[in-house]
Formats: C-alpha cells, structure tokens, sequence
C-alpha cells in the first residue's frame, strides 16, 4: 500500500524548507556564515536552547508547560558548580547536574499532579523559586555580597572546549543525539504514545487506563532533567555560573517548540520539532548578528515568527482536517472492498 | 464559515507583516555587508603572521566593535559621542556598537561571534569577569586585541582601562569627612547586590574614612537593585526614618544621589544632610551648581573612549596584542578622577563651573543645563 | 507478566465466542442511595446475540442497574448471573475481566491518537519495550475485516463521524474480549445516516454473539434493531416485552404508568397585540424549517427528545445563535442578532447547563440577580451604585422568596432548587416580555417547583410570553398552555392543554402520530 505523507510530516517538510531556506539567505549575505567556526559557535548556541526546548516538548506535547526551565538551569548551573568545588571530576558533576535537574522536574510533576495545581501557575511559581535558590547557593564575598567564582575542574571545564581544533562542541553532539533518541522514545514507546494520548485528551487517556499522573510526572523529569544537562554544559563553557544564568530561557525554549511544530496544548509535535524550532531560532540570532542590525528589529522579527508559526498552525490543522477526512474515507473504502 | 476567513486573514497579515520586517532589515544591512566584504576576516585566515601584520589605517579599511553594557544612559551617550568625535578624522575606521542589553551571556556570545566576521579590535565593559573569559581568550587567539574598559576580566588581554572606582572613593571619604570636621554619620548608597563585586567605590570611602576620620560612625550600606533612583529613594527613605542624625551620604552613581536628595527634601532634612554622588553626568554638574548636590567626580568619559579608540588603532596598526606581545597579566590604565564641589575649595577638587565648561556634556547632553 | 498479558490478548483478536444461551441475569437487585430507595428487586436477563433495548423515563432507574452491572455501585440485595453463575461484580476492572464493556455517551477517545493506537491505548503490544505497531495495526485491521466495519486503522480518530467514532469504542470493547457491550443513549449524538451505520455494525455484533444492552428514549430504534425491551419505571421493572409484543402504546403506558392530571383550572386570555412569530426558522441539520406564534399571556411548552433541536430553536429566539435561515419577528418587526439588544427589549433566556450559561458559581446572589439589569440600575455614566445593586437585589429575593435571605450567600453554596431562582429571579424582577426557559426544573425539589410555576404564571398574566422546552413530561403537561412536540427538527405535533397527556407527547416525541395531537407534518 502506498505511504501517504500525514499532516505532521508536512509540518516536519515545512520547518525543514525554513531552515535551509535561511540558511541559504544568509550564506548569501554574509560569506562569513557557513564558515567553520560560525557553525561550530552556532551548534554551541543552539544546543543550549535545544536541549531546554528538546526537554520542554516532552511536556509541551503532554499538553502541559513549564515555565521553570529557565529557573532550573539557574540552580543547576550554580549547584554544580560547588560539586566540582567539592572535588568531583567533570564527569560526576554531569551525571548530578542531570539528577538535580530531574529532581527540580520531579518536584514539578508532584506539585502538579499530588495538589493538582495547574502547570502554568505551578511551573511560574517554581521558576522564582529556582531562581532564587541558585541566588541562595550564588558565592559571595565576607561582606555577603555577590562574587565572580571560577570553575577549578579540569575535567568539568573540558565539556565546555570544543571537540576538534577547528570547533565544534560536545554539548551540540549530545544534543542532536539525544533529540534522536527522545523522538524514538515518543513514537515508538508506550511512554511516547501516552504522552501524546494525554496531551490530545486527558479524559479519554484516562478512561482507557492510561496512568496520567504517572506520564506527566515523567514529562517534568524530562524537562528538568534535560534542562540540568544545558546547565551543566554552558557553566562549563562561560567557566562560572552567573546568577544571569538561564534567565528568560524558559520563553525562547517554548518559541522554539511552537516554531518548529509543537502545538500549545499537546497532541502535536516531538523532539526533532524541538530541535528544529532551536536551531531556527538559534540561526536567525546568529545570522541577523551579522549585519549589526539593532536588538528591536531582532526581537520583532523573532515575535512575527512566532506569531506566524502559531496562526500556520492553527490554519493548517484546519486544512489538513479537511484533507484527512477525505483521505480516511477514500482509504477505508478500498481497505474494506 | 466567515470566522475561517478572518482567521485566514489574519494569516495573511502576519506574514506579510513578518516579510516586510524582514525586507526592510534586509535592507537595512545591505550598506553594512557592503563594507564586510573588502575587510579581511580575522578568525578565518589563521596564516596572519602575528606581530609582523602591519596596517595602514589611515588608508585601509579599520573595522572595530564596542559591545556596552547596554544602549542608553549618559555614559552610554557620552562613549558614542567620543567615539564619533574622534572617527570625523579617521574616515576609513567604522566601530559597530553591539549593545549586550545587560545579559553577561549575550554580551560573551556577541563577541564569539564577532571573532569570525572581520573584526579588528573589540572593546567593552567586562559585565562578568569570568563570562568573558572564553570570548576574550578565542579573540586574542585570533591576533585581535581586546580592551576592557572600566570593568576588567580574567582573562589576560591587551588592556585594561580603569575609572578607577576604589579612588574615586576614597577621594570622596576625604572630601566629605573634612566637610563635617571628622564628626558625624554616614551612610552609602551601593550598586546592585548582584553586581557590588564589580565596583570598588564604597569600599574606597569606607577605608578613607577609617584611616582619616575615627570620630565619623558608618551606618548602613544599601544596595539599590537596578541602579533606579527610586530604589535609593526607598532606601533613604527608611534610612530617614531609622537614624535621627545623618550628616553624609555617599552614592555609588549620580542616579542613586538624586534619588537620595529627593527622599531628603521629602523629610525636609535637606540642610542638615550632605549628599555625594558619582560619574558627574550633567543633572549632577546642575544639582551640585544649585547646591542640592554636595558634590560628585568627574569621570572623563569622552577622554576615556579617545584614548580607547587611539589605543586600539595602535595595536591594529603595529599587530599587536596580548598574545603577540606574550603578557601574562593584563597591563591597567588608570584614568585620572577629579572631585568636584560647587566652589572647588575642599581638597583636591575642582569647582562644578570648571567641570561644565571643559567637559563636553554641553554638547552632548545640552538640555541638562538651563 | 507481559509474556501473559501476550498470550492473553492472543485470545482476544479470535472475539467472542459465539456462544447460545443466556449471557446475563440479574434477580431482584435493590439499590438504596442515602435512605432514598432508587431501585426494587430488578429483574434483567439477556441472551448471547441478543439487542436488548432498556427504556424508562429520567430517574427511572435505567442507569443505577447498569452501573451495578459495570461495578460503578454496589447492590444493596439481588443477585448476578454470568453465563448462569453467580458473580460479584466490585469494580469496573472486574467488570471488564468479565467481558462486559460499556461505550458511554460522552466517548472515551484519543483525537490525535489513530484508530490502532485508540484500540490498544492502556493496552499495547510490546516488544523490548517498544511498541509492536505492525502487529496492533493487523489485528485491528483482522477486527475491522471482521465485523465489516467501515474503518481506517490508520486514521486519526478527529477526523472520524461520531459513528465511526462509536465503532472504534466498540472495536476497543472486543479487543478486551468482550461478550456484553452496553450502550448508552449512542445515537444522541448522531444524524439518521450516521445512526443507520450503528445499527449495522450492531448487526454485525450480533451475528457473531455478542450480546447488547442499548440504553435508549427513541421508540423507533427499539423498532428498528431490538429483541427485547424492558421497560423500566420508578426503580422497579415494569416488564419485558419480545419483538412482536412491541407497539408505542404499550410501550408508553408502561413507561408513565397511571396518570394524574389536574383539572384545567381558569379559561385564559390571550393577548392578540403582543405577538412572537417564528417563520420557517432553519439551523443547519438540527432545525428545518420551524414555525410556529405565541401570543402574549402564553406559556407555550415545546416538547422532543434530547437532540431533536430544541436548545438550538431558544438559543436563535434568543439570538445566542444565528439561525441559517427564516424569520423571527415580535409583533411584526424582526428580533435582533444581539443578545444584548434583545434583553434591552425584554427577553430574557434561563439556559440548561446553569452552572455553565446560567450564573457565576463564585459571587454573590446579589451580583448575579444585578448583572443582567446594569442597564436599568446603572446611571447615565454607566456607574453602578452598591446601594442600588443591593436594593434591587433584596427585591428579588423577597418577591422570589430565595432562601437564605442573604444577598451576600455565594451562590454555589445554595440548594439547587434556589440557585434556579436566582438565575429565574434575575430575570423575572426585570419584567421580561419574552422568557425563554430550558429546562427550568433540572434538579429542583418538588416544593420549589410549584413555587417556579407559580412565579412563571404571574408573569404570563401580566401579558408575558414565556417559552419553556422540557424532558420532563409532567411540568410539561401541566404548566403549558400549549404543547409543540420536536421530532427530527421539526414541529412534529401540537396539543392544546386540554388534550395533552403525557404518553400522548411521549409517543409524539418518538416520532408516532396519536389521536390526542394535531398532526404538523
């Protein structure tokens, strides 16, 4: 029987085209940006978003949101630091940034699904509580005010170094594997396909005996968890945790879900959208730095994009329904003649 | 049905609205790309013999960036001024402006991405001294020199050009502990609690006064989150409320003075309180002629940036930096800081009238003074 | 444990055995909600491929005897048989594990999710921890072949009809293996096409031996796919009827009973110079072409089945929605489009779903007696005065006799019974010219009924038109003055207060023709 192309395939053709498209306008413009070095700082900018929004749709696509990404790589980032002060190699302080990220997720999911709060009000209210732990944990001078504080670790250090004397960074290689892998995990996974069934509808997951507080809880893990890798990568890039860090995060990460497919509300997209909306978002950065256009103009391109992408989305599910229904009726008809 | 079409609409709006955004910033860089092209591109090109690449930058293209902290205030306005000032006479350098919108991250990406696009020299205000490192370290990698000015980095590079804050301090405590006769109360006015480690003022008249004056008691040191005048309004204003007898005030920026001296006025102590603020912008040159103001000091902002801007062109024109000239540890610059108070009579300083004629805050900001 | 959850569902892709014989008895089940008995020693039995209708009016006990069937409840005294032996039923998994699965009114389905992935959801195949999608797509699509089924295995369940949507719920029943599937009202939500695809797949079902419990109010499906119907009324069964012994007279005395009716008290005047017409009024598929006149002074009840058009028909009146096509005129001259501009000119709606449409749950009486009147206590800056709000609140409650008297009560926390006169006071004290009520009684106490009647008279007698829609066939025959009865979008039968009984609008709402109505189609 002969494949036909669904709806979330066309919107996956269409973020692709967008990429390549900028690409090409840019390579066009400036011959500096297909260069080595500026693919290899771009992938590095990139991932850090990526990772965050890879984490995100997890939750994104459960149909809930979480706004503490932003706090968690915060106190993450500052967290580790002081375990590799403590005198754990690089490695160790990896495996913990990811734990301690996953731990700030769990409380989350347990405030979401135990006190069923809402996600948005929860995750917004988490987020300064993040926020302020990493200031709590911050490393301060005797008179208790703030100060700069290097990583000592050699190891540590050494992820944030570029993998080869011409660049590219090891964070950019975990991110596009772990983005493979989370998309295996969504759609070939029971867990995968529960997420998505909670997202398109919470009642009718349930009624059908799917376990809801269990999937969203793990969503959180996720998302705090992949937000605790970023941490750990680009404190060990800037070499400190700056209690700037993170900060407003949290909304570039849900842009990059929505430009690249994932639909507010759930049901719709996964991490190969995630990983494509960042590496838009990153790229149109990246390219529009070149031309040393003002920050206003980049900020009003980025908000048009987004609005774009959410009013395509809106169109688009409508013409697609149209087209579906049609589909499913010719397809029926031959499959049961 | 009618609602698909509106919707569809709308669309329609928006993208066109997001196309024409695009064109018209398209076009906007269409200039700038023009220049980009002829400019060698530093990052690129490792095979730059280092230290024997001459340049003639009175006749080649000089291709320079500055990356403040942010883009508005009278510092800011006072550093573009001096750099235009001084490029009328230098038609073929251009300095980009980047402004880092107060995001240590975004000011450290900005100059990572700056390395690879033909940039020359890179200057700016370090906002975090260890953000900065990577950045600063890939640039100077790169055969580009890099200059921080007023706030320094970790990372060795080819200079650092200081305001001098623990002075200016310092120079304060004196002025105001002799003001009162070495007796009396005061209290500081700080910078942000997150960003007090970058700046030496308080600690600099917390010391005066200890050395110079034992009889004068230190109060309390408030941070004013933001720089808001406001902020140290609300701070004074509880300091008003908290202690009977204030004599001096320091404040860490002319900002926070004003703030300081409207709480004053407000409690109506404003005869017995003498208050001391920082950088000299012009509102503060006017406060301190009218005498609401005791006095500030004279940050010369548009000396600052010349000299950024000569120095730079030094390195560039003889192929040097940090790693040319093998340093280890990043050579400082100190800029002089005057004090100044409205007859200039008090030690060391300098009369507000003084000030007003030889800066150039007439030019640049003429509406401050009436 | 999953290697005997595979082995488990291997069995289930074969469906059930067709088997003879009796499926389910349930003897003398009594259910007793906080003292209040609700059912008496039911009798239920139904055979392997048997459709087995159950009807009753609301309330008649239809729902409490399936969920103690399902396991939702627990009986009080009776017994259950499944395939003759006896069986405790606690919970719905164990109902579940005894082959009985119920397809609810409101569906149970994934919209993103495809057919395949609905049929198995909570129950996938798996392989290594990933899921065999190959594999469930073959036994849905063995499923489909199988029942004939109209039905993409790949297609995503929103872009399904509601029938196929039903098909789905039901392949999912079979894919747990079930023998006894119950169907709740499934054709409330369905066209007559859509409805004839049920029917069909039932068919199928039943040549392959499952037995079908089909909960319903609409006589002529019973006609159309029953075996059997058991009638239920006031808890109790009242008896089990076969194919032939099944006629819409019989069937509606079985289902009112003995009626009382009360005597048609005064002779009542209507006023020809106020005036509400409705010409030809079209709304999609729900209503097609509805006219009919009320004059002032009327309480004009419009009866029908669930579905039938009605809640649209008050909301086009109302202009809460824009009818496709046709007239609504008040005395001579069309009713606006605006909701707004229609309560200025006196209309006022009690809608259904109160607490949705009808109040704010969380404020005050007195807000929401005020809001619908900010036009008239308003000042000309459009200031609201408290004092005024209050005055005009502490009228209603005292006219309308809400208790308690507190105008600062929060309205969630009241009785059922005086929240809806709140929400009917709200509009009353405004003097409506033309009150719109749909379902103005839903969970009001008998006591309080009379006293909404009552209120709802003293409007018409000031010359009033007042339209109530109502499943309640008693309030229906006793406080009109006048009955329209719906079917299928249309004005089916009309009976004057004196004729109206309320098996008469019953049999009518099912679409048979009586001789107490006077026929409009």
């Amino acid at each position: 029987m002969k494949k036909k192309l669904n709806s979330s395939t066309i919107r996956r053709f269409i973020t692709i085209g967008l990429v390549i498209a900028l690409t090409a306008l840019f390579s066009l413009l400036s011959s500096n940006f297909l260069s080595m070095y500026n693919l290899s700082e771009l992938f590095r900018n990139a991932a850090y978003l990526g990772l965050i929004a890879c984490g995100l749709s997890v939750v994104m696509v459960g149909g809930g949101i979480d706004l503490s990404v932003g706090g968690i790589v915060c106190a993450t980032g500052i967290i580790c630091v002081h375990l590799s002060d403590i005198g754990l190699s690089g490695y160790m302080v990896l495996i913990l940034g990811i734990i301690t990220g996953g731990a700030f997720g769990l409380l989350n999911g347990f405030i979401v699904t135990k006190l069923k709060l809402t996600e948005f009000v929860t995750t917004l209210a988490s987020g300064f509580l993040f926020f302020g732990l990493g200031l709590v944990f911050a490393y301060r001078d005797d008179h208790g005010t703030l100060m700069a504080h290097s990583i000592k670790s050699n190891t540590y250090l050494s992820l944030g170094q570029p993998l080869l004397p011409g660049g590219f960074y090891l964070i950019s290689l975990v991110w596009v594997v772990l983005a493979i892998i989370l998309w295996v995990v969504m759609h070939k996974t029971e867990l995968g396909l529960y997420t998505f069934a909670i997202g398109s509808d919470e009642k009718s997951a349930r009624m059908s005996g799917v376990n809801v507080a269990k999937i969203k809880v793990i969503g959180f893990i996720m998302s705090g968890a992949f937000s605790g890798l970023a941490a750990v990568f680009v404190t060990a890039y800037e070499r400190t945790a700056s209690t700037s860090l993170g900060n407003m995060r949290e909304f570039l990460a849900i842009a990059a879900c929505v430009v690249g497919g994932v639909v507010l509300g759930g049901g719709k997209g996964d991490a190969v959208s995630a990983f494509l909306g960042a590496l838009f978002l990153a790229m149109l950065d990246n390219g529009l730095r070149k031309f040393g256009m003002d920050s206003y103009v980049v900020y009003m391109i980025q908000g048009s994009l987004i609005l774009v992408a959410i009013a395509f989305d809106s169109q688009f599910a409508k013409i697609s329904y149209r087209r579906r229904v049609k589909e499913q009726r010719l397809s029926a008809q031959t499959l049961t003649s | 049905m009618k609602k698909v079409r509106t919707s569809r609409f709308l669309a329609v709006v928006m993208a066109v609205l997001m196309m024409s955004v695009a064109v018209f910033a398209l076009a906007a860089c269409e200039k700038e790309s023009d220049v980009n092209t002829d400019t060698p591109v530093a990052g690129d090109d490792t095979d730059i013999t280092m230290g024997t690449t001459k340049v003639d930058i009175y006749n080649t293209d000089v291709k320079l960036l500055y990356v403040p902290i942010g883009d508005a205030g009278p510092a800011f306005e006072m550093a573009r001024y001096a750099i235009e000032d001084t490029l009328k006479f230098l038609p073929n350098v251009t300095v980009d402006i980047k402004p880092a919108e107060y995001d240590p991250t975004k000011q450290a990406d900005i100059i990572t991405d700056a390395i690879g696009q033909g940039y020359q020299g890179i200057f700016f205000e370090a906002m975090d001294p260890i953000v900065s490192q990577g950045p600063i370290e890939k640039a100077e990698a790169a055969g580009i020199p890099v200059i921080t000015v007023n706030l320094n980095s970790q990372a060795v590079h080819t200079l650092f050009i200081q305001g001098n804050d623990y002075k200016s301090g310092y120079q304060a405590g004196e002025i105001l502990g002799a003001a009162i006769d070495g007796k009396g109360n005061a209290l500081t006015l700080n910078a942000p609690a997150a960003q007090a480690a970058t700046s030496q003022m308080i600690p600099g008249f917390q010391d005066a006064l200890k050395d110079n004056y034992p009889d004068i008691t230190f109060l309390e040191d408030f941070p004013c989150e933001g720089w808001q005048s406001s902020e140290a309004a609300n701070n004074m204003k509880s300091a008003l409320t908290k202690y009977d007898k204030i004599d001096i005030v320091y404040a860490a920026s002319d900002d926070l003075a004003d703030g300081a001296i409207n709480a004053i006025k407000e409690a109506g102590r404003e005869n017995e309180i003498k208050v001391y603020g920082s950088m000299g912008y012009p509102q503060a040159l006017q406060r301190i002629k009218d005498g609401t103001q005791f006095g500030s000091y004279f940050a010369d902002g548009y000396s600052q940036f010349q000299v950024v801007v000569y120095q730079m062109l030094y390195y560039v024109q003889n192929g040097l930096n940090a790693t040319v000239l093998g340093y280890t540890d990043t050579p400082t610059l100190d800029m002089p800081t005057t004090p100044i108070t409205k007859d200039g009579n008090l030690a060391g300083s300098v009369s507000v009238d003084q000030v007003i004629e030889n800066s150039r805050w007439k030019v640049v900001m003429p509406d401050a003074f009436k | 444990m999953s290697k005997e959850k595979r082995k488990s569902l291997d069995i289930k892709v074969e469906g059930p055995m067709k088997e003879e014989g009796v499926l389910l008895t349930c003897k003398g089940i009594d259910k007793s909600f906080s003292g209040v008995q609700v059912l008496f020693g039911a009798d239920f039995e139904m055979n392997y491929g048997e459709v087995h209708a159950l009807m009753g009016e609301n309330g008649a006990g239809k729902s409490t005897l399936i969920k103690i069937v399902t396991g939702v409840y627990h009986k009080d005294a009776g017994q259950l048989y499944i395939d003759e032996e006896s069986v405790e039923i606690s919970n719905p998994i164990e109902a579940r594990a005894h082959g009985i699965a119920v397809i609810y009114q409101e569906l149970s389905l994934v919209p993103d999710l495809t057919v395949m992935e609905n049929i198995y959801l909570g129950q996938e195949l798996k392989k290594y921890g990933f899921v065999e999608k190959n594999r469930m797509r073959e036994r849905t699509l063995d499923l489909i072949k199988k029942y004939e089924l109209d039905l993409n295995p790949d297609a995503t369940v929103e872009v399904l009809s509601m029938a196929q949507r039903q098909m789905v719920e039901v392949l999912k029943a079979l894919s747990t293996n079930a023998k006894l599937i119950i169907m709740d009202e499934p054709t409330s939500s369905l066209s007559a096409a859509e409805s004839e695809h049920l029917f069909r797949t039932i068919e199928s079902l039943k040549k392959k031996g499952t037995g079908i419990i089909y909960v319903t109010h609409r006589l002529e499906e019973v006609y159309r796919i029953a075996d059997r119907l058991t009638v239920m009324r006031n808890g109790e069964v009242v008896g089990t009827l076969t194919k032939a012994e099944i006629n819409p007279r019989t069937v509606t005395t079985m289902m009112i009973g003995h009626e009382i009716k009360t005597e048609y008290d005064v002779q009542r005047t209507f006023n020809d110079d106020f005036v509400l017409e409705v010409k030809d009024l079209r709304y999609g598929d729900l209503l097609k072409g509805v006219s009919f006149t009320a004059k002032g002074g009327e309480i004009l009840g419009i009866g029908g089945l669930v579905g039938s058009g009605r809640t649209e028909l008050l909301h086009c009146i109302y202009g809460a929605k824009k009818p496709s096509g046709g007239r609504i005129l008040l005395n001579g001259k069309p009713v606006s489009r605006s909701v707004i501009k229609n309560i200025n000119n006196g209309f006022g709606l009690v809608p259904e779903d109160r607490r949705r449409e009808g109040f704010n749950p969380l404020q005050t009486v007195e807000k929401n007696i005020a809001i619908a009147s900010h036009d008239v206590i308003a000042n000309a800056l459009g200031l609201v005065y408290a004092k005024k709000e209050r005055d005009w609140a502490e009228k209603a409650i005292e006219d309308y006799d809400i208790r308690p008297k507190n105008r600062k009560m929060i309205v969630d926390n009241m009785s059922g019974g005086n929240q809806q006169k709140v929400i009917l006071g709200r509009w009353l004290i405004r003097e409506p010219r033309v009150l719109i009520l749909d379902e103005p009684t839903v969970g009001v106490d008998v006591g309080v009924r009379a006293e909404l009647y009552r209120f709802m008279r003293q409007l018409t007698e000031s010359g009033s038109i007042i339209i109530m829609v109502s499943s309640d066939l008693f309030e229906l025959v006793q406080v009109s003055d006048r009955i329209l009865v719906m079917h299928d979008g249309v004005f089916f039968e009309e009976f004057p207060r004196e004729k109206a009984t309320q098996a008469a609008v019953l049999m009518a709402a099912s679409g048979e023709h009586t001789e107490e109505g006077v026929p409009l189609v």
